[in-house]
């Protein structure tokens, strides 16, 4: 899809003073897309230039538009030297190639400078006009969506899962090419800021193309990741997991179900009459077969019509015309069985051209799927909705269906009998057909194809079987999702890893980085044999990690292993118990192991299987009927067990047998049902390594990674017992190597599963050499149990009968289970939980009841929501903070790990006391990195979201859902104010001033100060929220916004920021100017966010932030690559302050502010 | 120990507790001793390290809001900072909140660098930390530098120019630049009495009736940092009061309407003084045309006019019934009939005169 973009350079503001003599700024600018550049005039002596320049067009391949971003760069006119650089603007086009994204970028772009930070604002506009390009043999991938939200995006359906992708580009890093010698370090940093840009356009575009290969229309949890290797270059590293998803629609929405408007801005169509006629042609039936296919689906598919059809020709937005024309499969398929239209010559050629041979796609594709459609459509008909048969009505409606008469769909029209239903989408939206469309039909090809097999066209038989059919055909899919549509997964098994040490060496031939390919491979398939060996299929919440340090680097992989359900039409799911036929069996719930396949099995279950009333003595508080143990059970059969593993009936169904603990790496699933709150857990291992080099260096590593592996885990354990929990979510391991130690960080979310058993009270047992040993022992026995009833009252789980489960007899539990009567589960009387002491002073004991308490009031989890807290109970969103801490360790062999967890207690000192205003809050989205920097340095990046909570101690559904229900009431009122907010373009300009003083205007009566607010809570979330409504853009590392709805997603942010100096003390030191970068970072991406339309940025995250700090040369380099799907959240409050319940914000405000606080 | 320590929101949050003590220029460690004692660290568990180091990341935060704060009107054209604008007025109005005291000993200073550097006697004689008092010398200045050349009103022009919300520091700071405009000498020994509150009051009745913004001024073009010149011309017309038929009447007058009001001592001791103390009143009028006598405005008036009063004895009370009756008194002069318009001028000058008087009049 080549296409003309335009761009308008506006204004500047803010410039810096670039003439001395007369205090002002003779600026220009350049604008660049790939090699091409132009510029504007210079506005003289100006400081707030104002050029209004006319459109710079650039006509592109969609090629470069996806890799290349938009550069624009201000300059200082100098006559006689060269021209000074005051800033540039990067500005990713990729948002504007997908469909239901904003057709423009405009906003004011800090300028910024890789020495000089920010410096200045300039005002663009970006237009872009695409047509359609029939190429087979183009390199892009436009129209795929890009999300980095780990979850199917608010607003979305998942119609098919497609399965892994992954992709690496590699390059030189220009830090390390001889040329950065003789250059500045403005210029290098450009240079390397550029490559990283065009990289991560190129990887997504490359990834895009494996999607549409597949056959899917989005990538969902899309995680990049930047491998600096130094002299052997750097490696940009995708993954995600490809889908298929259709937008909902609210039941309100405009009947066609299309967006009016915003599509229509683009200037497409006409734009098609430049394709040859030719290619055109060859596209008519092709197209026509197509989507006659895919409109008969979903009505055989799910029950109701109408809603299908909006939602298909909602998603028929023009974009991505060309990728029918990529996937080979749908090709030939379509060739073949579209027997009713003149298929000319060159179309059949072109094709065969394309696709390796004809033969790749089943043969049995073609006729007999055909014929399925037919009869889908005569059979599906009569269901349509009377939307469905006003598109029938022959002339069609003016403007739009006229542009439309012209397009190959329209002429094609007579020529297929169908043609007229499937201009539900097309006759209004051009005749582009967009990437989800295709991978409909390819997805369901599959399905048709067995569906036929079985001769069979009933209605959910075929999908069933295409899915059954699916996963086997994935090979033990790996999904960078961590939360699932109900229904989704069926069971889970635990936590796989693997783990490899590798050299790195250069990289020869950066177009085939085979290495890098092949030790990814390598990993990928020992998790997977490591599923395999759980009994499971797929791999969810999976996440690649490395670290390098020098020549070393770790590559490690993480996932859960689990049973999924493809079949995810959610009506059925939630209807369908999810409970495979597999049946009981064992399991083991972390697996570890290390490179070179040498595996080490951890059993965890060194406690009892004790089970217990639970399930019925909590489940007076609300059980949603989705609640679902099955998720709990063992996904194998116990013979195949590799493990010796300890089982325990299931509390809540009583039939099945659960572990008893449950890691995973996935958010909690909506199916488990929770008692109590979550809690954060951390474990952190540091050991000292040798200095070795290369070999010897690896080998030392990987001999102490199983180790480090053990240790992690046994402190998860510990302390998930102590808190009396059974389960962990989000489970987050980082492997650092440094120079010299080696650290492991294990972040998680622990919550009591109600379908496991109750945990044992940790007990503790070591030789006792002498009496006051034995004193200590009891003494430290007694602070366990303090702490227990600490945290029991912390997380609330004093609600379960702890009493209880020791009276019952674990040994009775198997008899329901046909299948596994032959194996023996009692184990004995595990009824405790043994710790092992050698002596008073363990460090695996003190670990476990060392955490720094967080202050009450202040809830903390890594994962998304918090287990035991309702979402209703997250009132808005109050900070999104990052914190850097770097500090020197005492790199002695004792010092070591105190100090260790030492800087890891003052991280949580400080970010509880910063927050403390915050209260009560919960911090939600934690996340850890953790780095060795140097020698004997640890740094820590945490980042993480405080939501206000509101305080309602008995967090009863009851109470918090009577606001809500207060506020969706309004919410009939929403569109009116999401289509001023949410709209793009010069009108909301105006608007968002007369919202701002109307904003301003009760704010001011009300606000008294940043004191008072804080401990209101009610004040806090009326009013500081309040006047953040308007015009703040939001950034948080979730999927969504509390208090807020998503109301479109616009795009994904990727960027990769570098900043220097060489005047470090002048900036503050390096304290100064990490605080400066980050809020610089910060800054950038909301005014990109805003750019684009929205006004927040979920699934944020800063994945990589490398800082280089020399201090005696007064340079400071860092490095941070931040990423988050921007989108457009309309606030549940918002229209209240808009429309005429006005009043009501202003009476409260009143009376919380009276006059007399002021004087 | 730790050298990387940051803390870093998408909201600028401001602990104003910590903003107020940054802006009376504690270092952070001492700020942190302050707060430490005031027991932040009792109800929330922390250390003192945590404080420590809250406190040095809000200095951090707060220095490079300084680049804003110092031109506030960047608040609004600038991306790098989300702030929302209560505490962005807060932020503003806070830095340029001044200490009286120290303003009074800036007054009549020429704002020089030289003189910025011997701010430590000021410091010294206020109590005032150092850095708060440069902090206000700068913004002084600052405010001074920006508004000095700019036409129309003062007032409003400070206000919006630095996002002022509150009317009584916009007035403050117009009078601080009228008085450095004039270079009011304030220092004097006798003058020292006086404070900042004297000053304001009678610079902005100044600014209000004998600038270009006054109402009687029909060229409100120019600036009011400076008098309204036509009105300067007109008072030395005021000299023909000095002549004898013209003061004796007056006189007449004055001391006429003033017997009942006045005990007979100071009666007659008016009537002794009276020639002089009403030479002093007029001379004055028609000084303001010099420079120079303007700068000395205010040690003349207290030391030819006021102390004589004080010397013998004369209450507030007495002095406003003398300035007033010498005021009409004039009205009903017999030159005034003839030129009406030179009564206007007289309204127009003893009106503010009288009220600075009086506002110096201390007892």
């Amino acid at each position: 899809m080549p296409g003309t973009l335009k761009v308008k350079v506006v204004s500047a503001r803010g410039l810096p003073v670039m003439d001395r003599s007369t205090d002002l700024t003779d600026a220009f600018v350049e604008i660049k897309l790939g090699p091409e550049g132009q510029k504007t005039d210079v506005c003289k002596k100006s400081l707030n230039p104002q050029w209004n320049s006319e459109w710079f067009k650039f006509e592109v391949e969609d090629e470069v538009l996806q890799d290349e971003p938009l550069e624009l760069r201000v300059l200082d006119h100098d006559t006689y030297s060269a021209h000074d650089a005051i800033g540039k603007v990067y500005i990713d086009l990729n948002p504007l190639l997908v469909k239901e994204s904003p057709s423009i970028i405009s906003g004011w772009f800090p300028l910024y400078d890789t020495m000089h930070g920010i410096r200045g604002d300039l005002n663009v506009i970006v237009k872009i006009d695409l047509f359609s390009d029939f190429n087979k043999f183009r390199q892009s991938s436009c129209g795929i969506q890009f999300f980095c939200t780990p979850e199917v995006p608010a607003g979305y359906r998942l119609q098919y899962v497609h399965g892994f992708v992954e992709e690496l580009v590699v390059n030189d890093d220009p830090e390390y090419q001889w040329i950065d010698k003789i250059r500045t370090p403005r210029s290098s940093n450009e240079a390397r800021q550029r490559l990283f840009s065009k990289m991560s356009g190129q990887l997504a575009r490359k990834i895009g193309l494996k999607v549409l290969e597949m056959g899917g229309g989005a990538v969902i949890g899309y995680q990049q990741c930047f491998d600096l290797e130094g002299e052997s270059g750097i490696v940009i590293r995708g993954i995600g997991t490809a889908v298929t998803l259709v937008r909902l629609r609210d039941a309100q929405a405009s009947p066609l179900g299309m967006s009016p408007l915003k599509d229509y801005q683009r200037s497409m169509v006409p734009a098609l009459h430049i394709s040859t006629p030719i290619v055109m042609t060859t596209n008519i039936n092709p197209m026509h077969a197509r989507r006659s296919l895919h409109l008969t689906h979903p009505h055989s598919l799910t029950p109701p019509p109408h809603s299908d059809h909006n939602q298909h020709s909602d998603h028929a937005t023009p974009t991505c015309h060309h990728s029918h024309y990529h996937h080979p499969r749908s090709r030939s398929r379509s060739t073949s069985g579209s027997d009713s239209g003149p298929c000319s010559p060159i179309r059949l050629s072109s094709s065969l051209g394309h696709a390796p041979s004809p033969l790749t796609a089943p043969p049995y594709h073609s006729h007999s799927q055909q014929g399925c459609a037919l009869s889908h459509f005569a059979f599906d008909f009569p269901y349509s909705s009377p939307l469905q048969e006003e598109n029938h009505v022959p002339s069609p409606p003016p403007s739009k269906k006229e542009r439309s008469t012209t397009s190959p769909m329209k002429v094609a029209g007579p020529t297929n009998r169908r043609s007229s239903d499937s201009d539900t989408s097309t006759t209004s939206k051009g005749i582009l057909i967009c990437a989800d469309e295709v991978c409909w039909i390819i997805g369901n090809s599959v399905g048709e194809s067995s569906g036929s097999g079985n001769g069979s066209v009933s209605k959910n038989c075929p999908r069933m079987c295409s899915q059954q059919v699916n996963i086997e055909l994935m090979e033990f899919p790996l999904f960078t999702m961590t939360t699932f549509p109900p229904g989704f997964i069926t069971h889970l098994g635990g936590v796989v890893a693997a783990r490899s040490v590798k050299l790195l060496d250069k990289i020869h031939n950066p177009e085939e980085p085979e290495t890098r390919d092949a030790w990814w491979n390598e990993i990928r398939t020992e998790l997977r044999s490591h599923t395999r060996a759980m009994g499971c299929h797929a791999v969810i919440g999976y996440s690649e990690q490395t670290s390098i340090c020098d020549e070393i680097i770790l590559l490690s992989a993480t996932g859960t292993a689990a049973k999924v359900n493809l079949n995810l039409d959610q009506n059925q799911s939630a209807r369908q118990a999810p409970s495979l036929p597999t049946g009981a069996g064992d399991k083991n719930t972390f697996l570890i192991d290390r490179d070179q396949n040498k595996k080490l099995f951890v059993d965890v279950n060194l406690a009892n299987q004790v089970s217990q009333k639970l399930g019925h003595g909590g489940s007076t508080d609300d059980v949603s009927p989705r609640v679902n143990c099955g998720l709990c059970h063992i996904p194998y059969k116990p013979a195949s067990s590799p493990f010796p593993i300890n089982l325990t009936q299931c509390s809540s169904c009583k039939k099945r047998f659960v572990p008893d603990v449950l890691f995973t790496t996935i958010n909690p699933p909506a199916e488990i049902r929770t008692i109590g709150r979550g809690a954060f857990i951390q474990a952190r291992v540091c050991r000292p390594k040798g200095d070795g080099k290369a070999d010897a260096n690896a080998k030392e590593i990987s001999d102490i990674l199983p180790f480090l592996e053990y240790e992690l885990h046994n402190q998860l354990i510990n302390k998930l017992k102590v808190r009396s929990m059974n389960g962990l979510f989000k489970l987050q391991m980082q492997f650092v190597v440094g120079e010299k130690m080696l650290v492991a960080v294990a972040t998680a979310t622990g919550a009591f599963l109600a379908p496991l058993p109750s945990p044992p009270v940790p007990r503790l047992l070591g030789q006792i050499p002498s009496e006051e040993e034995n004193v200590a022992l009891q003494e430290l026995q007694l602070k366990i149990r303090e702490q227990l009833q600490q945290y029991k009252d912390l997380y609330q789980l004093n609600t379960i009968d702890f009493a209880n489960q020791t009276c019952q007899s674990s040994v009775h539990t198997d008899d329901s289970d046909d299948d596994t009567s032959d194996l023996d589960f009692s184990t004995g009387n595990k009824d405790t939980f043994v710790l092992e002491v050698d002596d008073t002073r363990d460090s695996s004991v003190k670990a476990m009841l060392s955490d720094i308490p967080q202050p009450a009031g202040m809830q903390v989890c890594n994962t998304s929501t918090m287990p035991g807290i309702p979402a209703s109970c997250l009132v808005a969103n109050m900070q999104m903070f990052t914190q850097v801490f770097r500090r020197q360790l005492d790199s002695s062999q004792q010092g070591l790990p105190k100090d260790f967890s030492e800087i890891f207690d003052s991280v949580y000192r400080r970010l509880y006391f910063k927050l403390r205003r915050m209260i009560p809050c919960l911090l939600c989205g934690l996340s850890f990195s953790v780095g060795a920097p140097e020698e004997d340095e640890i740094e820590i990046a945490v980042t993480g979201m405080c939501v206000a909570i509101e305080d309602n101690n008995s967090h009863n559904s009851s109470l918090t859902e009577t606001p809500m229900t207060g506020a969706s009431s309004k919410s009939l009122l929403k569109p009116a104010s999401s289509s001023v907010v949410g709209a793009s373009g010069e009108n909301i300009d105006d608007m968002m001033f007369t919202m701002e003083e109307v904003m301003e205007g009760s704010a001011a009566s009300a606000n008294k100060g940043f004191k008072l607010r804080k401990e209101n809570v009610k004040m806090k979330t009326s009013q500081v929220f309040s006047h953040q409504v308007i015009n703040s853009i939001e950034i948080t590392p979730m999927t969504y916004v509390p208090g807020s709805r998503i109301e479109r997603y616009i795009g994904s942010y990727n960027f990769f920021f570098i900043r220097e100096t060489s005047s470090l003390k002048e900036v503050g030191g390096v304290c100064g100017f990490m605080q400066k970068f980050i809020t610089e970072v910060l800054a950038i991406v909301r005014a990109h966010v805003s750019s684009l339309g929205g006004n927040a940025l979920v699934a944020y995250n800063m994945t990589q932030c490398v800082l280089l700090n020399n201090e005696h040369k007064n340079q400071s380099q860092c490095l941070i690559n931040v990423c988050g799907d921007a989108v457009s959240a309309t606030k549940d409050g918002e229209v209240i302050a808009l429309v005429p319940e006005v009043p009501q914000p202003h009476y409260r405000k009143h009376s919380d502010s009276p006059s007399s606080y002021v004087t | 120990m730790s050298y990387v320590d940051v803390f870093v929101g998408n909201y600028i949050v401001i602990d104003f507790e910590l903003y107020d003590l940054w802006l009376n220029g504690l270092p952070a460690h001492e700020c942190a001793v302050t707060l430490q004692q005031r027991g932040v660290l009792q109800s929330t568990g922390a250390r003192f390290d945590e404080l420590l180091s809250d406190t040095k990341d809000s200095f951090r935060l707060y220095a490079s809001l300084e680049q804003l704060l110092k031109c506030p009107t960047k608040f609004g054209n600038q991306s790098v900072y989300q702030i929302d604008p209560e505490t962005q007025k807060t932020l503003i109005d806070k830095y340029y909140k001044s200490d009286d005291v120290v303003i009074r000993e800036l007054l009549g200073r020429k704002l020089s660098t030289r003189n910025r550097n011997n701010l430590d006697d000021v410091s010294e004689k206020t109590k005032v930390p150092l850095r708060s008092c440069c902090r206000q010398f700068d913004n002084v200045k600052r405010v001074f530098k920006t508004v000095e050349e700019m036409p129309g009103s003062l007032e409003k022009n400070i206000k919006t120019l630095f996002c002022l919300s509150s009317d009584k520091l916009a007035k403050k700071y117009a009078a601080i630049v009228f008085m450095t405009n004039h270079r009011f000498e304030t220092t004097k020994k006798r003058l020292s009495h006086l404070t900042f509150d004297d000053f304001m009051y009678c610079a902005e009745l100044m600014i209000t009736n004998w600038s270009y913004s006054a109402a009687e001024c029909d060229n409100h073009e120019d600036m009011d940092v400076d008098l309204d010149r036509s009105f300067l011309q007109d008072l030395r017309e005021l000299k023909i009061l000095t002549d004898k038929q013209h003061l004796d009447e007056h006189k007449m007058y004055v001391m006429n309407s003033l017997k009942t009001s006045l005990i007979k001592k100071k009666h007659s001791s008016l009537e002794d003084n009276y020639k002089a103390t009403s030479k002093t009143i007029i001379s004055l009028a028609y000084g303001l045309n010099h420079s120079k006598e303007v700068r000395n405005f205010f040690s003349d008036v207290i030391e030819e006019v006021i102390e004589p009063f004080m010397n013998t004895g004369w209450t507030y009370e007495d002095m406003k019934t003398f300035l007033q009756m010498y005021k009409d008194a004039g009205v009903r002069l017999s030159v005034f009939r003839t030129l009406p318009s030179l009564g206007i001028v007289w309204e127009r000058y003893m009106n503010t005169f009288i009220n600075c008087c009086l506002k110096l009049y201390h007892t």
